[in-house]
């Protein structure tokens, strides 16, 4: 019997319960490639159905998130030396630095429930930038809070058709990184689509 | 022709780029999505409330959980019939997912577990095995004919027992019966009612 990833800790949650699910989502909040979206949505499920805990998994997995996203970012924060030494007296590092602290909110705060994929970059940007870590925080409650009521909900909603409402999730979250995607393409090609010329051409700044 | 390709510059060749990547991304999701709306209204299109169902109408996104509710087969029967040791955490997987696990493969384009679930429907049918109940308790996911069909205890026993009439309350999940019902106390006092029903019949619990 062959056992995938997703698999394994769907099978370990059942059976080790809500400290089980605070530490796999830590993990993942760490960037190591579990599958969080579907444990929540998992969660949410497996709670309706009297397997979980409807009390302990939410808080201890909220935490969990919250304690590894955090984590992260300190991880960030502390490779920012190196980071800096490296990168720092580039315009590019001073553009995306000045970029972050005027628009990073509102990328922490998408990254934590609908465009999860890229969190990771995301996080450990916020932490080696210089990032205030207050702001960080508030906007990590915020996301995962949204990405815990959300998806955990739709699973609850779902109970044991829970799998079917994973993979629109999946599909949805994929989406909406390639509108973000299709979005940024739209945005270069109106800004600089008229002046090829006259406009220097920022790639080679 | 090659002139105008020639003038174009760097950051709008990253433009296009980006725009189509973020095309070949969202297509194929769209179409997931769409694919999702109509697997979502599968339940209600063939109203699975009203029982006796087809085993055709499996999918591979439904857990063992959901087919033993769903067509009123003891879920213990189900994994005997599967092959697979009987576990509440198992019951919750998909068909697809289990069927990749055990790397059964595809039968005329399906998980091959899906067919092997649908001969075990049409086998407890023509052959009722009472199992116990794999949880060993009743609980709001449940319907009055699965708990019935589990345990032995007839249908008309328990609906005598919590006060409520047979006709057309039997497949509905005892979470939704209280709802449709506006059953005193709620959910969790028709769940302990059917429980206290068991319990006066002498159910054993399984031992799976």
């Amino acid at each position: 019997m062959s056992i995938d990833i997703s698999s394994l800790v769907l099978n370990w949650m059942a059976t080790y319960g809500s400290p089980m699910v605070a530490g796999l989502l830590y993990l993942g909040g760490l960037g190591l490639p579990l599958p969080g979206t579907l444990l929540v949505i998992a969660s949410g499920a497996f709670i309706r159905q009297s397997m979980l805990d409807a009390v302990s998994t939410p808080i201890l997995g909220y935490l969990g998130t919250i304690a590894g996203d955090s984590s992260l970012y300190a991880i960030g924060f502390f490779a920012s030396g190196w980071i800096e030494r490296r990168f720092g007296q580039t315009a590019a590092w001073k553009s995306a630095h000045a970029l972050f602290e005027r628009r990073g909110g509102i990328a922490i705060f998408l990254t934590r429930w609908l465009l999860t994929a890229i969190a990771f970059p995301i996080t450990l940007i916020a932490g080696s930038s210089g990032y205030r870590f207050r702001k960080f925080f508030t906007f990590v409650l915020l996301g995962e809070f949204t990405w815990f009521a959300i998806y955990g909900g739709l699973g609850y909603a779902f109970g044991s058709q829970w799998e079917l409402i994973s993979d629109f999730i999946s599909d949805f979250s994929g989406f909406a990184l390639g509108a973000v995607v299709f979005g940024g393409g739209i945005y270069l090609l109106v800004k600089f689509g008229k002046k090829p010329t006259s406009n220097p051409d920022p790639i080679q700044e | 022709m090659i002139e105008k390709i020639k003038s174009i510059s760097k950051v709008q060749w990253l433009a296009v780029a980006l725009i189509v990547i973020g095309v070949a991304i969202m297509i194929p999701k769209a179409m997931g999505m769409v694919e999702f709306y109509k697997e979502s209204r599968y339940a209600a299109e063939y109203d699975f409330s009203a029982g006796n169902l087809s085993p055709d109408l499996i999918r591979p996104w439904m857990s063992i959980r959901y087919i033993a509710v769903a067509y009123a087969v003891p879920q213990i029967y189900l994994y005997d019939a599967v092959g697979i040791e009987p576990h509440p955490e198992t019951s919750m997987l998909s068909l697809n997912r289990l069927n990749q696990q055990m790397e059964l493969g595809q039968v005329d384009g399906q998980p091959a577990l899906m067919k092997t679930v649908r001969e075990a429907i049409l086998a407890y049918r023509a052959d009722p095995v009472v199992t116990g109940l794999l949880e060993q308790e009743a609980h709001d996911w449940m319907t009055v004919l699965y708990i019935s069909n589990s345990t032995g205890v007839p249908v008309e026993t328990i609906f005598a027992g919590i006060g409520l009439p047979v006709e057309g309350n039997a497949h509905k999940p005892l979470g939704f019966l209280s709802e449709t019902t506006n059953y005193s106390g709620g959910t969790k006092a028709l769940v302990a009612a059917v429980q206290k029903v068991l319990d006066a019949q002498g159910v054993e619990p399984s031992n799976p």
